[in-house]
């Protein structure tokens, strides 16, 4: 009789341990398919590109994209603000806007200066985001993104993260994603429906 | 120059320092013939002010019966260069270095493309511009160096869409 008690005790913590581990996991991979759980758009204070405080009232009035990347990425980063900017100046086109931000998860080495340099460069209408590594982090927690500094040599390192765009509406309120592997006119269909103009016409 | 003194040291010199020069030359040559790699395609992404690092792609295609590896890149506008692969799953971008470079098989075609396998050019000492050309070293382990041109260009071809006849 004790023994069963005792394989009892052994397999309920063993389950329970599993379960745990794969919540972990959950949540370790598969950060935006559980975005209601995280407080996307939540109060926050940060640092723009331009050097002046910058908060989440600054996703209200227009339709936002929002990415989180680094400057010292050498792919996903420029294609993505590459890719954003022209699907923007498409949708400017059709009498729709999209406001595009690029917040960092390289706070320590994305200052204010490295941003201004490189935010620019995709050209107008883009707001780059930095602040104090604790900020910085506590907003991405918060986003369910993903980062992990990799490949750490005297030459510096890389960080693995969460490469897909948050779609927030003109009340700041997150309707969606856009994967890095989607198709262009898939992108273009939610941008537009997040400007409403698929209502019109 | 005192110990070069009489014109037929001097003369013994140049011919030494000639053939010193020259003796390299002749076996790189040699080495890309024997070795029937064919490079193609070969692109840098353009990098904004100050930026960092970027990616270099290219095709090569090895026409030996030979195996050959790619194990090392250096450009003068980077000061360090990796060579790296890019994985994208469950949404997340990953990167990580080849620390025994990329092999490229007997009679096959490798191609480092967006994505997927690439040059990481890191420590960059200026800025990449559209249509600029750089002249990159390509080392190999039997083959030694090649050299190709690389372009760079906004967007580098991914390799899906389009599909190339040689
Ligand atoms: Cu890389």
């Amino acid at each position: 009789m004790k023994k069963i008690v005792v394989i009892g005790v052994i397999f309920a913590a063993v389950l329970a341990g599993a379960y745990s581990l794969s919540e972990f996991i959950a949540r370790q991979i598969y950060p935006q398919s559980a975005s209601s759980q995280f407080q996307l758009g939540s109060p926050f204070s940060l640092v723009a590109h331009t050097g002046k405080t910058i908060t989440e009232q600054a996703f209200e009035g227009t339709p936002s994209a929002v990415f989180f990347g680094f400057t010292h990425c050498p792919e996903v980063c420029p294609t993505t603000m590459n890719d954003l900017t022209l699907l923007r100046d498409r949708l400017r086109v059709a009498g729709g806007d999209l406001n595009i931000f690029f917040i960092t998860v390289d706070p320590e080495r994305d200052t204010v200066a490295a941003l201004k340099d490189y935010i620019p460069y995709f050209g107008g209408g883009i707001t780059g985001i930095t602040g104090t590594p604790d900020a910085v982090h506590e907003l991405a927690r918060k986003w369910g993104v993903f980062w992990q500094k990799n490949n750490v040599t005297e030459q510096g390192y890389n960080i693995d993260h969460t490469a897909t765009v948050f779609l927030l509406d003109k009340n700041g309120q997150f309707k969606g994603t856009i994967d890095f592997h989607e198709s262009e006119e898939i992108a273009y269909k939610k941008l537009e429906r997040l400007a409403d103009l698929d209502k019109q016409s | 120059m005192g110990f070069v003194s009489d014109t037929k040291m001097r003369v013994i010199a140049v011919l030494g320092l000639s053939f010193g020069l020259f003796l390299p030359a002749l076996t790189s040559i040699a080495s890309a013939q024997t070795c029937n790699l064919h490079l193609a395609k070969a692109e840098i992404r353009a990098t904004a002010p100050n930026a960092p690092v970027t990616g270099g792609y290219l095709h090569i295609q090895n026409n030996s019966k030979k195996a050959q590896r790619l194990v090392s890149v250096q450009a003068d506008f980077a000061q360090h260069t990796e060579l790296h692969e890019m994985k994208h799953e469950e949404g997340i971008m990953k990167m990580a270095p080849l620390e025994k470079g990329i092999e490229i098989p007997a009679g096959a075609t490798v191609q480092l493309k967006p994505g997927g396998l690439h040059i990481m050019f890191m420590k960059l000492t200026a800025q990449l511009k559209p249509t600029q050309m750089h002249k990159v070293k390509l080392v190999f382990d039997n083959c030694g160096e090649m050299r190709a041109d690389f372009m760079v260009v906004t967007k580098p071809a991914s390799g899906h869409s389009h599909k190339h006849n040689h």
